[in-house]
C-alpha cells in the first residue's frame, strides 16, 4: 500500500511536468495576450508591463521561471486582478466551491445510490420507471435553466431564499447553489448505480448465493454492494474533481465567488498564471483521485493487482 | 454657448485667469423634508470585478466607479459633467495655458489622518508614468502632454522629471507641452489621483488590500471578496464627511444582467441592470425604476480599407447606407439609443456637428443609393459581394449583426457570413487586420470630441485608414482654443470616406430603487459619487 | 423462499446443460435484437427518435419562413406579434429577432442530433478501446496510458478549443472532434476499472490458455462484457454533449449564426421565459423528449446486450 502510494507520487512528477509544459505551450500559441485591450496602448506602455511580468522573455525562459516559483508554492501574480497573486485568489474561491461541491455530492451520492439500487432491484417495474424518470428531470433541465428558475420561484415569487451572494457560506446562501448542482448529479449517479447493480445481480456468484438460500438483505449488502460500486467509483473520481472545482454557471449566476469563474475568465482574459494555477490544481486533484480510485478498486475486488 | 465653453473663453481672455467656483461642494444634497432611512446602506451592481483598486493602474469602468468613492482628485465632476472643486479649491493658468497651478484645500485628509498635500499628487502622477509601476493607463498622462511624460514612459528620463511640482504643501503646479483646453476636465480621472507614498512603499502591490489601504475619498475599504462583493465604510477623516449620508457601500461584481435583475427583484440591490430584451415587460412591472440616459459611447463597424472589397469607397458607403439604424435602435437595442451617422456622440461637450447628408434621407432613398453604389462597384446578383462580419461573442452584438446582415441582403446583392470570436481572439484578429468588417465600440475617456476623432487621427488604427487632411486637422486641433471647426470638418471627411459605419450611440440603462436619492445616473460619463446618495425612509 | 431458489438453481442447471447449443444456434446480435424488440419502452422511444430525425430532415418542407430571415413586422413586437400562431405561419412563434422559431428548431435539431449522436459515438469507441486496452494489458503500459488520461483531463479545455479554431477555422465537423476529444477520457477510466476486474475472470484466463490473441480477447471478450456500463454511460453522455455544444458555440467555435442548435435556442429562451415562454418551451421540449428516449433506448440496449442474460 505505502509502496503503491510512493510509486504514484513519483509518477505524478513527470505527469505534472508534461501537463504544465503542454498548457504553457497551448496558452502562448493561442491568439491574444493578457494586456491586449480594445483601446490598445502605446508600445512603450506595453513594454513596461511586459518587463514587469517577464512577458518579454522567450517562452521557455518564462516556463523555467514559472516552474521555479511553482516548486516554492508560488503560483505567480494574476494578470487580470493586478492586486492579487494567484494564490490569494485560488484558495478562498476553492473553499467556496468545495463547500458547495461537498454538500451537493453528499446529497447526490446518498440519494443517487439509494434511488439507483431501488430501481435496479425493481428492474423494468413501475418503481424503476418512476424513479428513473424523476431522476432524469435533473439531467434534462440544464443548470442555466434550473438556476434562474429556482431564483424566480424561491427568491422572487416567494421571498424565501437570497438570490445570490455567499456571505461566508451562511446556510441560506448555500441552499440554491447546492440544489442546482445536486439535482444534476443525482440522476447521473442513480443511473450508473442502477446499471451496475442490474449487471451484478445477474452474475453467477449472486445466483449462487441466491441458490444457497442466503437472505436477500445479505446478498445485496454483503455480496452485491461491493462489485456494484466499481463503476460508480470510477465515475465518482472525475466527478469529484469537477464538483470540487465548481461550475461556472453556478458561480456566475449566484455570485458566489467560487473557483469555476476563474477557469473561464482566466482563459478569456488570457490570465496566464491563473490558467496555469487552476490547471496545476486540477491536475494534482485528478492524480490524487485516480490513485484513491485505484486503491478503492483493490479493496472492492482483491483480485485486482497493479 | 454652454458652460464649459464659457469657462474656456474666460480662461483664455485673461492673462492669468483665476477661476473661482461658486461655494458649491460635492455632497449629498438632501431636499428639505426628506425623511431619511435609519439604515444608510447602498448596494450596487458594478458590472464586473475591477482589475485593480490602484488609481494609477485602473482602466475600465468598474475600477473607476470604486476609485471615485475611495479617492478624490484635484477636481470632481458635477452631475452635468462640469468640473467642480475636489481636493483643489480652484486653479490658475499662465497666459498661454501651459502651466496650471492648483490651489489645494488645507482640510483634506487621508483615512489614516495624514493631510493630503501637493506632494501626494506629485508622487501619484510620477508613479503613473514610472515604468516600474507598469500602469496600463500611463498613456493617459501623455494625452494632455504633461512635460516629459512620454520620455519617462519610454524609459528615457527619470520619473522625477515629470512636469509636476509641489510649490508648497498646498500648491500643485503642472506644466504642459502645449495648451490643452480640456486639461482641467481630465484631472477628475483616477489616473491623476493622489497616492499615499508610505502605504505603497510599505506594502507594494498589496497596498490596496482592506487591511493596508489608505484612502482620501469619502469611503474606505473594509472587505473585498473577489467575484463576490466589496464593502466600503465611511472615511471619518474625509474633509466633507459631515455631509456624507450613506454609511456603507457594497459593490457586487455581477457580470450577467439576468443575475443582476434577479437580485434586484429579490431586493438585494439598490442599483442594477437587466437584459434589454425584457425592457417592455419591466416597464409595466417597474417602469419608474428604469433610468435611461445617453452615454458618451458610439457603436460602429470598422472596415479594413486596405483589403478588397473595402478599398472601394462605394462599397463602404453602400453598406453604411443600407443599414436601417432606426430599426436597430427601436427594436433591437430598444433602450433609448440614438442612431449614429457620425463617430462623435451628440452629447459630447462643446461639439455640435452638422449631420451628414445621408442622415437626412429616408431609408428607402438610402437603400436605393446603396444598391446603385454597389452596382457601380461591379456587384450584381450573379456576382454578389461576399464577406465575413466579425464580432466578439455577445448576445447583443449577435442580434445586431444578424439584423444588419439581413438588411444588407434584402437591399442589395450581399452575402454576409457571420463570425463570432471570443474576446481576446477577436481583439487579436482585429489588431492584426485579419478581418474585412468588424464590430467596434468606443467610449470617451473624457468629455471632448477628440477622444473619439483621434481614433482615426493617426495611420495606426485597426482598419488602416489614412487620410492626411484628417490627420492634420486633428493635430492642429490639439492646440486650438476652439477646435470645433476642425472637428466638424473631420466628421465630414468620415462621411465622405466612410472608413467606419456608425450605427448607434449608447445609453446607460439602470434600475434604481425608489428609496435611493441623489444618484447621479444622468452624468454623461457615468461618473457617480456615492457620497451624493442618500436612502429615503419608506 | 425455498421455492424461488429452487427455480434459480433449476435455471442454472438448464443453462449449463444447453449452454453450448444456444451459443452456436443464434448469434449474439440476433439474440439481442429479439430481446430489444420485446422491450416496449425502448421500442417506442426508438420510434420517437426516428420521428424527431425525420422532423429535422423534412420539417423545413412545412415551414413558411426560412430559418434566417427576419420577419420585420414581428420584430417590432416579438412578444405580441411573435406568438405561436397558425395564421402568421409561425407555428412555434418567433425568436426575439422575429425569426421563425419552427424553422430554427428544425435546423437546430439537425445540429444537436448530429453533435449528440456522433460525438458520443466517437467518445465511446475511443474510450472503450483505450480503457479496455489499458486495463487489460496492465503494468507499465497501463500506467503510462492512465497518466496520459490524467494530463488530457487537466488540460484547460478552453485553450484546446481556441487552438482548434485557430488551426482549422470554422468547420462544423470540428465540434465533433473537439467534443469527442475530451469526452472519451471519463469513458476510458470507467472501462478500465471494469476491465481490471473482468480480466481476472475464469473465462478470460481460459481464452489465454487457448492461445487467443490479446487483441481478440479485448474485442471479443472484454468489450462485450463492459458494454452494459458503457451503454448506461452513453445515455448520460448524449444530453451532456448536446448542452456542451452550446457552450462551445458560445466560445465562437462550432455553430455560428444564423445556424443554431437546441442548446443555443434554449439559452436564448431562458432570458425571455417570463413573458415569451414559447421561445424556451419548444426547443426545451424537443431536447427533453429526445433525452428521455435515448435513456430508454440505452436501457433497452443494455438489457438486450447483457451476455449473462443469454
Amino acid at each position: 500500500m505505502l509502496n503503491f502510494i510512493f510509486r504514484r507520487f513519483l509518477q505524478a512528477i513527470p505527469t505534472l511536468l508534461v501537463l504544465t509544459m503542454l498548457t504553457f505551450a497551448l496558452m502562448y500559441m493561442a491568439p491574444g495576450s493578457p494586456f491586449l485591450t480594445e483601446k490598445g496602448m502605446p508600445e512603450e506602455v506595453l513594454a513596461n508591463i511586459n518587463a514587469k511580468y517577464h512577458l518579454d522573455l522567450p517562452v521557455w525562459e518564462q516556463y523555467l521561471i514559472y516552474l521555479g516559483n511553482l516548486v516554492q508554492g508560488d503560483l505567480g501574480p494574476s494578470f487580470r486582478y493586478l492586486d492579487f497573486s494567484v494564490n490569494d485568489l485560488v484558495w478562498p474561491s476553492l473553499a467556496v466551491s468545495a463547500t458547495i461541491g461537498a454538500w451537493s455530492l453528499l446529497i447526490a451520492v446518498t440519494l443517487g445510490i439509494t434511488m439507483g439500487m431501488i430501481a435496479a432491484l425493481n428492474h423494468n417495474k413501475w418503481m424503476d420507471y418512476t424513479l428513473m424518470t424523476t431522476a432524469m428531470a435533473g439531467i434534462v433541465l440544464p443548470t442555466f435553466v434550473m438556476a434562474p428558475l429556482l431564483v424566480l420561484l424561491l427568491s422572487y415569487k416567494v421571498k424565501l431564499l437570497p438570490a445570490g451572494g455567499w456571505h461566508d457560506g451562511d446556510w441560506q446562501y448555500l441552499v440554491l447553489p447546492v440544489f442546482a448542482m445536486a439535482t444534476h448529479l443525482i440522476a447521473q449517479i442513480a443511473r450508473i448505480t442502477r446499471g451496475s447493480l442490474i449487471e451484478v445481480m445477474s452474475s453467477n456468484f449472486i445466483r449462487t448465493a441466491q441458490a444457497k438460500g442466503l437472505p436477500y438483505r445479505t446478498i445485496i449488502l454483503r455480496h452485491a454492494f461491493k462489485p456494484m460500486m466499481l463503476p460508480v467509483v470510477s465515475y465518482l473520481g472525475p466527478l469529484f474533481v469537477g464538483v470540487l472545482t465548481g461550475s461556472v454557471i453556478i458561480d456566475v449566476f449566484f455570485g458566489t465567488g467560487g473557483i469555476g469563474q476563474h477557469f473561464v475568465n482566466g482563459a478569456i482574459n488570457r490570465d496566464y498564471s491563473m490558467v496555469m494555477g487552476v490547471t496545476v490544481l486540477v491536475g494534482v486533484m485528478y492524480i490524487a483521485f485516480n490513485a484513491v480510485t485505484d486503491i478503492i478498486y483493490a479493496y472492492i475486488d482483491p483480485k485486482i493487482r497493479y | 454657448m454652454n458652460k464649459t465653453k464659457l469657462l474656456q473663453s474666460m480662461l483664455l481672455a485673461s492673462a492669468v485667469a483665476a477661476t473661482s467656483f461658486a461655494p458649491q461642494v460635492l455632497a449629498a444634497n438632501v431636499p428639505a423634508g426628506t425623511k431619511l432611512a435609519d439604515v444608510q446602506e447602498f448596494v450596487r451592481d458594478n458590472g464586473a470585478e475591477p482589475g485593480t483598486l490602484d488609481p494609477q493602474k485602473i482602466e475600465g469602468v468598474p475600477g473607476a466607479n470604486i476609485a471615485r468613492d475611495l479617492f478624490e482628485g484635484l477636481m470632481n465632476q458635477a452631475r452635468n459633467g462640469d468640473e467642480m472643486p475636489g481636493v483643489a479649491l480652484g486653479y490658475t493658468t499662465n497666459d498661454n495655458n501651459t502651466v496650471y497651478t492648483f490651489n489645494l484645500r488645507k482640510d483634506a485628509k487621508w483615512s489614516n489622518g495624514d493631510t493630503v498635500t501637493a506632494h501626494d499628487f506629485v508622487y501619484g502622477w510620477q508613479r503613473a508614468v514610472d515604468p516600474i509601476t507598469a500602469s496600463p493607463y500611463s498613456w493617459f498622462i501623455e494625452i494632455p502632454g504633461i512635460s516629459n511624460a512620454s520620455a519617462i514612459i519610454a524609459g528615457d528620463k527619470a520619473p522625477s522629471e515629470l512636469g509636476v511640482r509641489a510649490v508648497d504643501d498646498y500648491t500643485f503646479e503642472v506644466t504642459l507641452d502645449a495648451p490643452i483646453p480640456f486639461f482641467a476636465k481630465m484631472v477628475t480621472h483616477a489616473t491623476l489621483f493622489p497616492a499615499h507614498r508610505a502605504t505603497i512603499e510599505a506594502h507594494g502591490d498589496k497596498w490596496t488590500q482592506p487591511d493596508n489601504i489608505v484612502t482620501n475619498g469619502a469611503y474606505t475599504l473594509s472587505d473585498w471578496r473577489v467575484n463576490e462583493r466589496m464593502v466600503m465604510t465611511r472615511n471619518s477623516n474625509y474633509w466633507n464627511d459631515s455631509e456624507t449620508v450613506v454609511n456603507k457601500v457594497t459593490y457586487l461584481p455581477i457580470e450577467a444582467a439576468s443575475a443582476s435583475l434577479a437580485r434586484y427583484r429579490a431586493d438585494e440591490l439598490d442599483f442594477g441592470y437587466f437584459p434589454t430584451e425584457q425592457i417592455k415587460q419591466l416597464r409595466e412591472e417597474m417602469g419608474d425604476e428604469i433610468y435611461i440616459t445617453p452615454k458618451l459611447c458610439t457603436y460602429y463597424y470598422i472596415m479594413n480599407v486596405e483589403k478588397a472589397p473595402f478599398d472601394d469607397v462605394r462599397v463602404r458607403k453602400a453598406l453604411s447606407y443600407a443599414i436601417d439604424r432606426d430599426i436597430i435602435t427601436e427594436h433591437i437595442t430598444a433602450t433609448g439609443q440614438m442612431p449614429a451617422y457620425g463617430l462623435t456622440p451628440d452629447i459630447t461637450n462643446n461639439f455640435s456637428p452638422k449631420a451628414p447628408a445621408y442622415a437626412g434621407m429616408t431609408q428607402a432613398q438610402r437603400n436605393e443609393a446603396a444598391a446603385a453604389l454597389l452596382a457601380e462597384a461591379g456587384y450584381s446578383d450573379s456576382n454578389p459581394l461576399e464577406m465575413n462580419l466579425l464580432y466578439n461573442t455577445s448576445e447583443g452584438h449577435k442580434k445586431i449583426a444578424i439584423a444588419i446582415s439581413q438588411m444588407w441582403k434584402q437591399a442589395m446583392p450581399v452575402d454576409t457570413t457571420l463570425e463570432n470570436q471570443e474576446w481576446k481572439t477577436y481583439l487579436s484578429t482585429r489588431n492584426e487586420g485579419n478581418f474585412s468588417i468588424a464590430r467596434a465600440g468606443w467610449c470617451g475617456d473624457y468629455n471632448e470630441a477628440s477622444t473619439f476623432l483621434d481614433l482615426l487621427g493617426s495611420g495606426d488604427n485597426d482598419g488602416n485608414y489614412v487620410n492626411q487632411e484628417y490627420i492634420d486637422l486633428m493635430k492642429s486641433a490639439k492646440s486650438m482654443a476652439d477646435p470645433s471647426a476642425n472637428y466638424n470638418r473631420a466628421e465630414e471627411i468620415l462621411a465622405e470616406d466612410m472608413p467606419i459605419i456608425p450605427i448607434y450611440q449608447y445609453t446607460g440603462v439602470n434600475l434604481i430603487k425608489p428609496r435611493v436619492g441623489g444618484f447621479a445616473y444622468d452624468n454623461p460619463e457615468g461618473n457617480v459619487y456615492t457620497r451624493d446618495v442618500y436612502i429615503k425612509a419608506d | 423462499m425455498f421455492f424461488k431458489h429452487k427455480k434459480v438453481a433449476q435455471e442454472l442447471a438448464e443453462q449449463l446443460e444447453s449452454g453450448v447449443g444456444i451459443i452456436e444456434g443464434r448469434s449474439l446480435w440476433q439474440d439481442a435484437k429479439r430481446r430489444f424488440f420485446r422491450n416496449k419502452a425502448a421500442v417506442v422511444s426508438l420510434f420517437i427518435i426516428g420521428l424527431i430525425i425525420l422532423f429535422s430532415i423534412f420539417g423545413s418542407q412545412f415551414a413558411q419562413y426560412s430559418y434566417e430571415e427576419i420577419d420585420w413586422f414581428a420584430l417590432s413586437d416579438p412578444v405580441e406579434l411573435g406568438r405561436p400562431s397558425i395564421e402568421t405561419g409561425h407555428y412555434f412563434g418567433t425568436d426575439k429577432l422575429g425569426r421563425d422559431l419552427y424553422a430554427r428548431t428544425v435546423q437546430g435539431s439537425q445540429i444537436s442530433l448530429m453533435v449528440g449522436i456522433l460525438s458520443s459515438f466517437v467518445a465511446i469507441v475511443i474510450g472503450t478501446l483505450y480503457g479496455a486496452a489499458s486495463g487489460f494489458i496492465g503494468g507499465r503500459v497501463d500506467m503510462v496510458m492512465m497518466r496520459i488520461v490524467e494530463i488530457l483531463s487537466a488540460l484547460p479545455f478552453m485553450f484546446m478549443v481556441i487552438m482548434l479554431m485557430v488551426m482549422f477555422g470554422r468547420q462544423i465537423i470540428l465540434i465533433f472532434v473537439a467534443i469527442g476529444a475530451v469526452s472519451w477520457l471519463d469513458m476510458a477510466r470507467i472501462v478500465r476499472g471494469q476491465t481490471l476486474s473482468i480480466k481476472n475472470k475464469e473465462y478470460i484466463e481460459a481464452a489465454h490458455a487457448c492461445g487467443v490473441s490479446q487483441w481478440r480477447i479485448v474485442v471479443r471478450h472484454i468489450v462485450p462484457n463492459v458494454m452494459g456500463i458503457v451503454l448506461v454511460y452513453a445515455s448520460l453522455m448524449i444530453p451532456g454533449m448536446i448542452m456542451f455544444e452550446s457552450f462551445i458555440s458560445f466560445l465562437g467555435l462550432g455553430v455560428q449564426e444564423p445556424e443554431t442548435s437546441w442548446g443555443a435556442l434554449i439559452s436564448e429562451g431562458v432570458v425571455t421565459m417570463e413573458f415569451a415562454l414559447w421561445q424556451l418551451a419548444f426547443p426545451l421540449t424537443f431536447l427533453v423528449i429526445t433525452l428521455f428516449c435515448f435513456n430508454f433506448v440505452g436501457d433497452g440496449l443494455r438489457d438486450a446486450l447483457d451476455p449473462k442474460e443469454r
